[in-house]
């Protein structure tokens, strides 16, 4: 009996090890927690990147259509059923002859503090999204 | 929170520049017709020349004898000057709100010389209110609206530097740094803040009197 309860106690901790380490590594792949792109990296910036849990931010705001977000301008209008998941938001928004780091910035700052302001939920604030010293 | 930003980041900024340029117009223009009507003399008189001098030496450091004779009021004046017009105008998050609405962008100031600069700003209004209260002469000619300006001009730096700071409450003191920003803007065409824009027409005004008719220096 005493066998029997050390074999389960130990299965129960390398149980419980493993879905620790499934659990890390992918929330390591596939979790996104801030607002980064290639565009802003090794370049000296003025904040750090914003804070960004994606999966929770979709379910609090219940946005279950990617391209809510992940979206596809064409010629002044924005494609229906059609997403930009997959590219960086820099493959567009720098793309333009003559744009810069200014340009990828207001993207984002319309992007997330217009959503923001019309549901009246969700941080519009610098400081709030711009948390934590450079 | 939302309205209230909607407002200060919509109506009253539209608002508050308006009544700026529109008020400034307003008093360069009512100014110059009045001065036309009842000192004539100042218009027969008036030289370029002379105006630029006056305005030259005025605006260059030590460039008169009262600054001269007052070396720390000089410098904070000075320093207090450069970073009032240059903090608001070259501040990375207010031309990054610019490019939002207008879509341009110019140069920027980097995070720590703004912070700084700020600074100078708020401590050189201490030293003006403590200026005002602590020596005679300047009490004397002080009213309640001059301690009351200088608290105005204070205002939205201090905010600014606590909203920029992310301190406790910043946002309330992100809001209020909006609202007492556009205040501050709207008011200024109306009080001895309009010495902004009067300041050449002070000037050339004594510049072309002590030049071209008492042939006199006025620095």
């Amino acid at each position: 009996m005493k066998q029997y309860c050390k074999i389960s106690l130990l299965l129960a901790v390398f149980g419980f090890i493993g879905i620790v380490f499934l659990t890390i590594s992918t929330e390591a792949q596939f979790h996104i927690t801030t607002v980064e792109d290639s565009a802003f990296s090794g370049k000296e910036r003025m904040k750090p990147a914003v804070p960004f849990y994606h999966d929770e931010h979709n379910d609090a705001a219940g946005i279950y259509d990617c391209s809510t977000c992940h979206h596809v301008w064409e010629d002044g209008e924005k494609l229906e059923y059609t997403d930009s998941i997959g590219m960086e938001c820099s493959a567009c928004h720098l793309a333009e002859p003559g744009a810069t780091e200014m340009d990828l910035i207001r993207a984002y700052h319309l992007q997330c503090r217009t959503c923001h302001l019309e549901e009246k939920s969700g941080p519009i604030l610098c400081a709030e999204c711009h948390v934590g010293e450079k | 929170m939302y309205d209230i930003y909607a407002l200060a980041r919509g109506p009253f900024a539209w608002g508050a520049f308006i009544i700026f340029f529109g008020g400034i117009i307003y008093r360069l223009v009512t100014t110059v017709m009045e001065a036309r009507k009842k000192d004539h003399v100042v218009f027969d008189y008036f030289s370029p020349y002379y105006a630029m001098r006056s305005m030259l030496h005025w605006i260059v450091p030590f460039g008169s004898t009262s600054m001269r004779r007052q070396p720390v009021l000089t410098i904070v004046t000075f320093a207090f000057h450069i970073c009032l017009i240059g903090v608001p105008l070259f501040l990375f998050a207010h031309v990054i709100l610019v490019k939002e609405s207008f879509d341009i962008s110019w140069w920027t100031l980097s995070g720590m010389a703004a912070q700084v600069m700020s600074l100078i700003v708020i401590l050189s209004c201490v030293y003006f209110f403590i200026r005002r209260l602590v020596q005679p002469d300047v009490r004397y000619l002080s009213a309640t609206t001059d301690y009351l300006m200088i608290l105005l001009v204070a205002a939205p730096f201090i905010t600014g530097f606590w909203a920029a700071r992310a301190w406790a409450g910043f946002e309330v003191a992100t809001l209020l740094h909006m609202l007492s920003g556009e205040l501050l803007l709207a008011l200024i065409p109306f009080t001895k803040l309009s010495h902004m824009f009067f300041f050449p027409l002070t000037r050339a005004y004594a510049g072309s009197e002590f030049g071209a008719v008492r042939h006199a220096k006025d620095w």
